[in-house]
């Protein structure tokens, strides 16, 4: 509860910041809306209808007041409800992050303890080899391979799109699959790596060895006693990720043409549309505050000295 | 010329074959009903309101399902829509548009005056543009199908003005309903051969036909004339990536793509299936000079400038030769405004130009030219730099994003003077009257590089108030030859307009960026 209170004043300072940083940047919105054409006076007229004639402070006073009320304001180009917008993308959003994850964790944690546990000079180069790739591939090459492949060679999937799951989880899952899967591949590999370097250090600590020497069997020691110990940092990088997953999606969600979060703020950014910049980051970066609350819940459940520290 | 009987019994016995056996093609061009026409754009519309948003993802879709009191023709010729005929009063004060009887809105109301008076009021109080219309007085509907615009005083701006976009008309009290409601137009109740069934923002757009709608009984001609819709609906699908537009149509997962890359045209041209059309579009690239500092204050550095580029070649390296050279602000398909002035072209002439700017005393000091971070623009920027390079000028490229360089560009709509060499306009917007570029770019007022010249001034000043078509064509053309030797700007040439769609597709006629539609076009089984 008091993690949650404690949210409040982050919020405060996030959304002030944010406030600031966006009319920092260099670019104005009423220049992209009113054209290149247009004459000064048809510049000032748009200025002043969308209030931005007013001193910062003003601006800053009627929008936080409208934010403490429920209300993100409105985007400068389409008038529509930010709010609306979010409420809109947050779920598609979401939906990649977790599947993505979902995908690199079945893939990273099996990969890495297998070579953790099995080290030899072949094994070692191969993994070193297939994770590197991984990492160095950029999201959208590995999404246009899979695309070139599985959609337009293979027919499996749709070339892009997105259905709601209200449509049904097979619809849903046909058009998730390729993103998730690019998505979820690049992740794997840093995540693979990571399981397998902490594995190592735990294997070669001294409680290992009195396991071993226990006698138990081989299997045991690894899954009970080393990996539990050797997951604190992967689940660590794995919360980190998910909220990269979920805020920086942009390139995967317009190649797959994902209504999401992440080309929403970008476009957002693009057009300095302020109401959607500072609406969306708030919202991200209240998201990932309740992620590293979950990972460190998370750490209570795994390491069992944390629960009574 | 009698015929022997040996040809004329060749000539029955080929009409008979023609009977038995008729062309394929004959059955296929005939226009079909049905079938959705899948169309992947490559932006999401801002809005649907037609009155609060100028941007061109929305225009394409929005032209599909709403209509104007006037609109173009293939020769831009203003033409009528929704307004059957029009006059205005000696004093040119009092436009009187009689409306076109038996028009329906999507929700089946029918058209009166009290709608474009409700539109023009929204328009003058929402739009973006709303000051380009600032010469309306009063709106008076003396009946139902009469609607008198009062000016303030005669403007040559009036009248094309109403053809523009953002003046499409919208039923009043369903519209003041939904404004009320949820504080914007979702679903414009408008007139157009379509109607909004279903939107998924960020997704796709659908549109069904609207079935109250009557065709105008003239011929077709570009967004005049009869508007057929033979598809029961259009799917507008959004696909930001041109590589991934091109997969869904290969694919056949759509019928129509919008912005092909030039470099895209070789390869779809060699895939069966699809035709692809690259013709020069209204929108222009130029780049101005600042008047208040540098080099660009004098002429010779100009003129050095304007003969040191290659215009052919630089649309044959940023287009693949798909665009369009053109020293002039109105472009090629807006003929009835063009003449041999508009097509005349700065030559090319490295010598002249290493003469004039050693005349000067120029010895490759650094031209600053700020440009937005995009393909097109930077493949603008290098071409140019290796161009102008050859005569001895330096010209420095700092790149930005497109909100930071308008901005820029544009300062002095902030009171500030320019801080940049060149000022690079990577396109211009469609325009239908020459005032909307000749004044609104090069008038002391307007330039952005805060170029002043009386005599110029006078020129366009006069154009804008000379009520005879041919006089103001005449004062233009005067206006561009000015533009020519004063070189306040540099136009280089018109960006091309590349669509491509499947063979299945019929009666497609691909024009330009704003004109872009699919009424009288259907599916071939």
């Amino acid at each position: 509860m008091r993690r949650v209170v404690a949210l409040v004043p982050i919020w405060w300072v996030v959304a002030s910041i944010v406030f600031v940083l966006v009319r920092l940047v260099p670019g104005d919105p009423v220049l992209l809306i009113a054209g290149t054409d247009a004459s000064a006076e048809q510049v000032r007229e748009i200025r002043s209808s969308l209030g931005l004639d007013l001193p910062v402070h003003e601006q800053y006073v009627r929008w936080f007041g409208r934010l403490l009320r429920g209300d993100m304001g409105r985007s400068l180009f389409s008038r529509e409800p930010v709010a609306r917008d979010l409420l809109d993308r947050v779920p598609v959003s979401l939906q990649l992050a977790l599947s993505a994850t979902f995908v690199s964790v079945l893939i990273a944690i099996p990969a890495g303890v297998l070579a953790a546990a099995r080290r030899n000079a072949l094994s070692e180069a191969a993994f070193a080899a297939v994770t590197m790739t991984g990492i160095c591939v950029p999201s959208f090459v590995m999404g246009l391979l899979l695309m070139l492949l599985l959609s337009v060679y293979a027919g499996l999937f749709p070339i892009r799109g997105y259905e709601p799951l209200s449509q049904g989880v097979i619809p849903w899952a046909r058009y998730m699959a390729l993103p998730a899967v690019a998505y979820g591949l690049i992740q794997a590999a840093g995540v693979a790596r990571m399981t397998r370097s902490t594995l190592l250090e735990v294997l070669g600590e001294d409680f290992i060895r009195t396991a071993r020497a226990k006698g138990l069997a081989g299997w045991v020691v690894l899954y009970k006693h080393a990996l539990r110990n050797a997951l604190i940092p992967v689940v660590t990088l794995i919360g980190l990720n998910v909220g990269v997953l979920f805020t920086g999606a942009v390139v995967i969600e317009t190649l797959f043409g994902l209504p999401g979060l992440g080309a929403f703020l970008v476009t957002g950014i693009l057009k300095r549309d302020y109401p959607i910049v500072q609406g969306a980051i708030l919202f991200i970066s209240t998201f990932l505050v309740l992620v590293n609350l979950g990972v460190d819940l998370l750490y209570r459940g795994i390491d069992p000295r944390l629960r009574r520290a | 010329m009698a015929m022997t009987p040996a040809i004329r019994r060749v000539a029955w016995l080929s009409l008979a074959c023609l009977c038995a056996f008729p062309p394929v093609a004959w059955g296929q061009d005939a226009p079909r009903r049905g079938g959705e026409i899948r169309v992947a754009t490559y932006g999401d519309p801002s809005t649907l309101d037609p009155h609060v948003t100028t941007d061109v993802p929305a225009i394409r879709v929005r032209n599909q399902i709403c209509e104007t009191l006037i609109t173009w023709d293939a020769e831009t010729k203003e033409s009528p829509m929704l307004a059957d005929s029009w006059e205005s009063s000696a004093d040119g004060t009092v436009w009187t548009f009689k409306l076109r009887r038996g028009v329906k809105f999507h929700g089946g109301q029918p058209l009166r005056a009290a709608d474009v008076k409700y539109s023009f009021e929204r328009i003058l109080k929402v739009s973006p543009r709303k000051t380009d219309y600032s010469m309306i007085k009063e709106i008076r509907t003396p009946d139902d199908s009469t609607v008198q615009f009062v000016l303030s005083a005669r403007s040559n701006a009036f009248f094309p003005a109403l053809a523009m976009y953002w003046t499409q008309i919208v039923e009043a009290s369903s519209t003041e309903k939904q404004v009320r409601e949820t504080g914007g137009v979702a679903t414009p109740n408008c007139t157009g051969p379509f109607k909004v069934a279903e939107y998924r923002r960020g997704q796709w757009l659908k549109f069904v036909r609207h079935e109250g709608y009557v065709p105008r009984p003239e011929k077709s001609s570009a967004m005049a004339g009869a508007r057929v819709a033979y598809a029961d609906g259009i799917i507008f699908t959004f696909i930001q990536d041109a590589n991934v537009r091109l997969l869904s149509l290969q694919q056949g997962e759509v019928h129509y793509i919008e912005s092909v890359l030039p470099e895209q045209v070789e390869q779809l041209r060699k895939l069966g299936g699809i035709d692809v059309v690259a013709i020069p579009s209204t929108q222009w690239t130029a780049i101005y000079f600042n008047f208040t500092k540098g080099w660009g204050q004098k002429k010779e550095f100009r003129q050095a400038m304007a003969l040191a580029l290659n215009y052919e070649d630089l649309n044959r390296a940023v287009f693949y030769g798909t665009g369009k050279a053109n020293n002039s602000m109105i472009p090629e398909s807006q003929a009835i405004w063009r003449t041999r002035e508009h097509a005349r072209m700065h030559p090319y002439d490295l010598e002249k130009a290493k003469v004039l700017l050693k005349q000067i005393g120029y010895n490759g000091e650094p031209i600053d030219m700020p440009i937005p971070k995009e393909t097109v623009t930077d493949l603008y920027g290098q071409a140019m730099q290796a161009q102008l390079a050859k005569a001895g000028i330096n010209l420095k490229i700092s790149y930005m994003d497109q909100a930071a360089q308008i901005d820029l560009i544009y300062s002095r709509r902030r009171n500030q003077p320019p801080p940049w060499d060149l000022g690079f306009l990577a396109r211009s917007a469609f325009r239908p009257d020459p005032d909307q570029h000749y004044y609104t770019r090069a008038h002391t007022s307007a330039h952005v590089g805060m170029y002043s010249n009386p005599v110029y001034d006078k020129l366009v000043e006069e154009a804008r108030k000379e009520p005879a078509f041919e006089k103001r064509k005449a004062l233009y053309a005067q206006a561009q030859t000015m533009i020519m030797d004063e070189i306040p700007l540099i136009v280089i040439g018109n960006s091309p307009h590349i669509e491509a769609y499947s063979k299945k597709l019929r009666g497609v006629e691909v024009r330009d960026p704003h004109f872009d539609y699919f009424w009288n076009v259907w599916i071939a089984q």
